[in-house]
């Protein structure tokens, strides 16, 4: 049996103006057919976002002090996937340069890229808010 | 897998949000899923019981995904078990690694729902 390659095209808009249309696309794509199971799942990655971003960023932040930058770089790598997988592409794109700065060592490019960071974390955050509070309930 | 039993999958991702979305969209289509938190316990799961394809994720600590690729390989020599990977790693970069590791597959985050399934059907049917 051969053993073939299948590529399909990548996915995700990188403009800023259909973020918010981006998020709302992928929440209700996460919550598929709103099963009990996926309300839970959707609930806890939207409401969630906050915390998981403020967690990986300390971690950055720690791992940057001890010169650890293999963690550094996993920490940025997976606030990327989050943002991703939430439908934040932008902050996508400036977790990739915040990465590219943290594996070339160059300190003050990181220090502004973590700045803008942490500003498109809070407008995500909002818009993550918004879609939350449309959100079914949790089963009981 | 028989022709009666859903295809079980495992699930590779050291991320419990984004492991837990791609075995969401997979049992949404009546497939069996076993999440691994990582490339040991996914070695583990594919040593313990049936793995039909795997899905795999790239960064992950200790064991990365290429590596956990090429060894799911070696343990699936015997039969031809698609292995997919998934990453948010620029393309150019990931892809032809993912290829050299033996990986029969390969998605870019964010992993759509529709591109995942019907990927996955379509290796699972070769």
């Amino acid at each position: 049996m051969s053993r073939r390659p299948v590529r399909p095209p990548s996915t995700g808009s990188s403009d800023p103006a259909d973020v918010a249309g981006t998020v709302h696309d992928r929440v209700a794509e996460i919550l598929g057919a709103g099963t009990p199971a996926d309300v839970v799942l959707a609930r806890r990655m939207v409401l969630g976002f906050p915390a998981k971003a403020e967690r990986l960023l300390g971690e950055l932040d720690g791992a940057v002090e001890t010169g650890a930058r293999g963690d550094a770089v996993r920490a940025v790598h997976t606030l990327k996937g989050t943002a991703l997988n939430l439908g934040l592409p932008v902050l996508a794109e400036a977790c990739q340069a915040l990465e590219d700065a943290v594996v070339a060592d160059r300190t003050a490019s990181a220090l502004d890229r973590r700045t803008r960071v942490l500003e498109l974390v809070a407008a995500g955050s909002e818009l993550l808010d918004r879609e939350g509070r449309a959100l079914p309930e949790p089963p009981p | 897998m028989t022709p009666d039993a859903p295809p079980r999958i495992l699930v590779v991702d050291d991320d419990e949000d984004q492991a837990d979305t791609i075995a969401a969209f997979l049992r949404s289509a009546g497939m069996t899923v076993v999440v691994a938190g990582s490339g040991h316990a996914a070695l583990r799961e594919a040593t313990s019981g049936w793995v039909d394809a795997a899905v795999v994720d790239v960064v992950m600590p200790d064991v990365d995904g290429w590596r956990t690729c090429g060894r799911l390989r070696d343990l699936f020599a015997s039969r031809d078990v698609p292995v997919l990977m998934m990453t948010s790693l620029p393309p150019g970069d990931a892809l032809p690694r993912s290829f050299a590791e033996g990986a029969t597959g390969h998605l870019s985050k964010p992993v759509r729902r529709s591109v995942l399934l019907s990927t996955l059907r379509q290796l699972l049917h070769r």
